[in-house]
């Protein structure tokens, strides 16, 4: 069995082990608000199998047994390896992390750096929540992380601590990394000790007391639609007024659903900075749409302290009542999604540095096809790639070359650090202007099954081997 | 003893000793009621006798919505029957509805948390602090262990001066224990995967063991066949899994309380980053239809027993919904903002629940814990929780006091 240790910093508390044999012994000094009150277990596992992922990143893992994250979910033993892949699938490991700034007053940067490893191909942000020791995620501090400009493992976070938050102590809590895969890992202090202070608890700042801290959310004085009957594609006028009791309320938004419930349409509210607490919002409902009365489903407050208030129609009486009698021309609704008429990969094999032409025949009947994706997954599904196709006509000049809208062509590239081999289409999406969308799926359907283009390989024909 | 009378040492320290002079001269500036509430909750419900001796408490998964499910009888018939037997809560509110590590310790400790690993006592430790009993009492089901960055086999303690390991659960991984591959011998795997310190005995232990035995040997964790299937994948083949194991603990443990997580409902954003695991939204709502049947037949299981039957409740509330809308990738994620991401529904079934209740009143997501707590030990207890037992939901002639509805930080709200 493994040892398990604690970090004792809350007077009184006692190593888990011992507290069934003895009493706790009395506090000797009272607690200072930046001390962590509970115990960190250094080993949740308590000696046993842990989790079927290697939460700490896996550093120094060789690759004959590095499990990418994307395959971590799946029991042991079953688990692709990144030795048996093309590609790099290692996770960007957080293998450092310091809070630069330990004590701070309200209304100033908290400032963090952390290293990682392997170094970033393509630098993108990350995030780390800290969350109020004593208010848990009603008072948050985002620490946004940016690459270095030229040491590729290092990273400068930056989080600003609002004039009205609250004083104490804030904890890093999630901490969300994506890389340039798009795959995510996330980090917690039980899990990942880089997390921790040098006292062993999570990592932290110190804000200090502020008397105008701000945890009130603003409160929904009125909401009124300007314009309770319009006709097809008119503007609809929204006026709200709020109010918050320090920060002052700055942004709100709305959210109106059609009578069926089938549609919403989300209205941003704009303030009126001559009258403060006044938000006004001017939006239409697109043609494509039904008529009848559509109400107000959800109101959202935030204060300048980013207190958010979400007041829902279904429980905050009246609100429901608010809403607007909308003329539509009936047929002109469009409730269904378009339809893939062929899908086009005229090269199947492909050198691994080649782009590979894909085009889509897609027609609507009422709105117009908008939108068409081909998404490719990868021979062992460490990758995915997501190919945008657009309706454009060639630049030829030509009396005959009229807009083509159910036309649709897109091109499909590797990037270097992705795995070669057999990719096959594993997903088609679909919209039109009236956004209704189709998600094809070749587990499901047949128009997509089967479709793939094999990329030169460079190293192993097997698609992963397992541990 | 601190200056204000209460007794320092083995429980969280107060607030003002928390904040410090300054601090709590802060405090006293912001508006009233916000913040003014005390860390441990005063009891208010009162003790009494229930006829609920094993509970099964099903946190149904990583995001469900209300619209896919019990607004929707047709894909859920057997929800829909449970509710007709049952409570039901129809606007059942959680804050956060984007993290799940954060989501469900707040839902098995009731309150919020700055952790993903329990701080405060879980539902569980409360329980068996209260109740006593052997390891083999108390159960905790998952399908995987670790999902999509979060981790879920290690939820059914905490290192809380109130709660430990010592009031914990046996905590069940389906893919770490059944499945075809596995060769290492019943007392391998409880070594394996059941910590130390739970308070197991020679007895406890073998009886463990050889029930192990017994479900490998007859192949009993397989799940039964539904009519809409399960998808074959390993997270929704586990939380299949789940359904099934609880039959037979319920069989040969009588156990006080299983605390089932399903996961694989999040297979409808499984793909977003986790390009391996490429789901969708269809393959959550067929995972709905497969999972209704299952908790379905474990309802009917324990009516089939007639001591089951009039000793056995389920409690059954998503940790958050899914948002309003299906994505353009045919993804419905869980996003803050979302009406069906934040409210969801609570369904409890059994002898001490109104049969035919619909409650459309706004309650917590930290409510749970605590009634939970209470409908097992019949002492409101959890003090630790900022939420409030679920009053009106018991039956009327125990004639229990209102509600009381509280908001994030235990104030009690005006409802």
């Amino acid at each position: 069995m493994r040892r398990v240790a604690f970090v004792l910093l809350f007077p009184g508390s006692v190593p888990l082990a011992a507290a069934q044999e003895q009493p706790p012994p009395k506090s000797e000094r009272p607690a200072a608000p930046t001390d962590y009150p509970f115990e960190i277990v250094e080993d949740v596992t308590l000696g046993t199998e842990p989790a079927s992922a290697d939460l700490t990143g896996q550093l120094g893992v060789p690759d004959e047994d590095y499990v990418p994250e994307v395959f971590q979910y799946r029991r042991r033993g079953t688990q692709t390896v990144q030795g048996g892949l093309g590609g790099e699938h290692r996770s960007t490991a957080l293998t450092e992390l310091k809070v630069l700034d330990l004590a701070v007053d309200p209304g100033d940067t908290v400032r963090a750096i952390v290293r990682v490893e392997p170094a970033f191909e393509k630098g993108r942000r990350f995030v780390a929540e800290f969350w109020s020791q004593e208010f848990g995620r009603a008072a948050v501090v985002y620490v946004n992380f940016r690459p270095h400009a030229s040491r590729r493992n290092l990273y400068l976070g930056e989080g600003s601590v609002d004039p009205y938050h609250p004083g104490g102590r804030y904890n890093i809590g999630s901490t969300m990394i994506t890389d340039e895969h798009g795959h995510k890992k996330a980090y917690s202090t039980e899990f990942n000790p880089v997390m921790r202070a040098p006292d062993g608890t999570p990592a932290h700042f110190v804000v200090s007391p502020n008397p105008e801290a701000d945890l009130t959310p603003p409160t929904l004085a009125s909401v009124e639609v300007l314009t309770p009957g319009v006709g097809p594609g008119e503007t609809i006028r929204v006026e709200a007024f709020a109010e918050d009791n320090l920060a002052g309320p700055t942004q709100a938004r709305a959210v109106f659903e059609s009578p069926s419930k089938s549609r919403r349409v989300r209205v941003d509210l704009i303030g009126d900075s001559r009258t403060p607490g006044r938000f006004l919002g001017a939006f239409t409902i697109p043609e494509w749409y039904e008529g009848g009365v559509w109400s107000l489903q959800k109101i959202e407050l935030y204060d300048a302290a980013r207190n958010q208030a979400l007041l829902f129609a279904a429980t905050r009486p009246g609100l429901g009542a608010v809403s607007a009698r909308v003329e539509a021309d009936p047929a002109k609704r469009d409730d269904l999604p378009p339809e893939l008429l062929a899908l086009e990969l005229p090269m199947r094999t492909a050198a691994a540095d080649e782009a590979i032409p894909v085009a889509a025949l897609v027609t609507d009947d009422l709105s117009g096809v908008d939108k068409v994706y081909v998404s490719f997954q990868s021979p062992s599904g460490a990758d995915l790639i997501r190919v945008e196709l657009e309706s454009r006509n060639p630049p030829l000049n030509r009396a005959s070359l009229v807009p083509q809208p159910n036309v649709f062509r897109g091109t499909l590239r590797l990037e270097p650090w992705r795995e070669r081999g057999r990719y096959r289409v594993s997903r088609v999406n679909l919209s039109d202007r009236a956004q209704n969308y189709r998600n094809l799926n070749p587990v499901r359907d047949e128009e997509v099954r089967g479709l793939f283009v094999e990329f030169g390989r460079e190293a192993s024909e097997e698609s992963g081997k397992s541990r | 003893m601190n200056d204000d009378g209460r007794k320092s040492g083995r429980g969280l320290p107060g607030r003002r000793e928390f904040l410090g002079a300054t601090g709590a001269a802060a405090l006293g500036a912001m508006a009233r009621g916000a913040l003014a509430a005390p860390v441990q909750r005063e009891e208010l419900v009162p003790d009494r006798s229930l006829k609920t001796k094993h509970l099964i408490v099903i946190l149904y998964g990583n995001g469900c919505r209300k619209k896919d499910t019990v607004e929707d009888p047709a894909h859920t018939p057997h929800m829909a029957r449970m509710m007709a037997e049952g409570s039901v809560f129809t606007e059942d509110f959680g804050e956060t509805a984007n993290l799940h590590g954060y989501m469900y310790t707040e839902m098995i400790t009731g309150r919020e948390t700055v952790s993903e690993h329990p701080l405060y006592p879980t539902w569980t430790e409360m329980a068996r602090r209260e109740l006593g009993g052997s390891p083999n009492d108390y159960w905790m089901l998952q399908g995987v262990s670790y999902y999509r960055s979060w981790v879920y086999d290690r939820k059914h303690w905490s290192a809380h001066p109130e709660g430990g390991l010592q009031f914990g659960a046996n905590s069940l991984t389906m893919n770490k224990l059944f499945h075809q591959d596995e060769t290492r011998s019943p007392a391998e795997l409880v070594r394996a995967n059941i910590e130390p310190g739970l308070g197991h005995t020679q007895k406890t232990r073998s009886e463990l063991e050889e029930w192990i035995a017994d479900i490998r040997s007859r192949h009993l964790h397989l799940p039964a066949s539904t009519r809409t299937s399960l998808v074959e994948r390993e997270v929704p083949v586990g939380d299949g899994q789940c359904f099934e194991i609880a039959k037979h603990l319920l069989s040969e443990f009588r156990p006080r309380l299983i605390t089932i997580q399903m996961l694989a409902l999040d297979d409808a954003h499984a793909d977003a980053g986790f390009w391996d695991y490429d789901t969708d939204y269809e393959q959550y709502r067929r995972h709905i239809a497969a999972t209704d049947e299952l908790v379905g037949n474990l309802w009917d299981h324990i009516r089939s027993d007639p001591t089951l039957a009039s000793s056995t409740s389920i409690l059954l509330r998503p940790e958050c919904g899914r948002d309003d809308e299906v994505n353009v990738y045919g993804q419905l994620h869980h996003s803050q903002g979302n009406y069906y991401a934040h409210n969801v529904w609570t369904l409890g079934v059994g002898p001490d629940f109104r049969s035919g209740a619909v409650f459309p009143e706004l309650v917590m997501r930290r409510d749970l814990c605590p009634t939970v707590v209470y409908l097992l030990t019949g002492r409101d207890t959890a003090r630790h929780a900022t939420g409030s037992i679920r009053t009106q939901m018991f039956r009327e002639e125990y004639r229990l006091p209102p509600y009381v509805r509280r908001d994030r930080f235990g104030n009690p709200i005006s409802i």
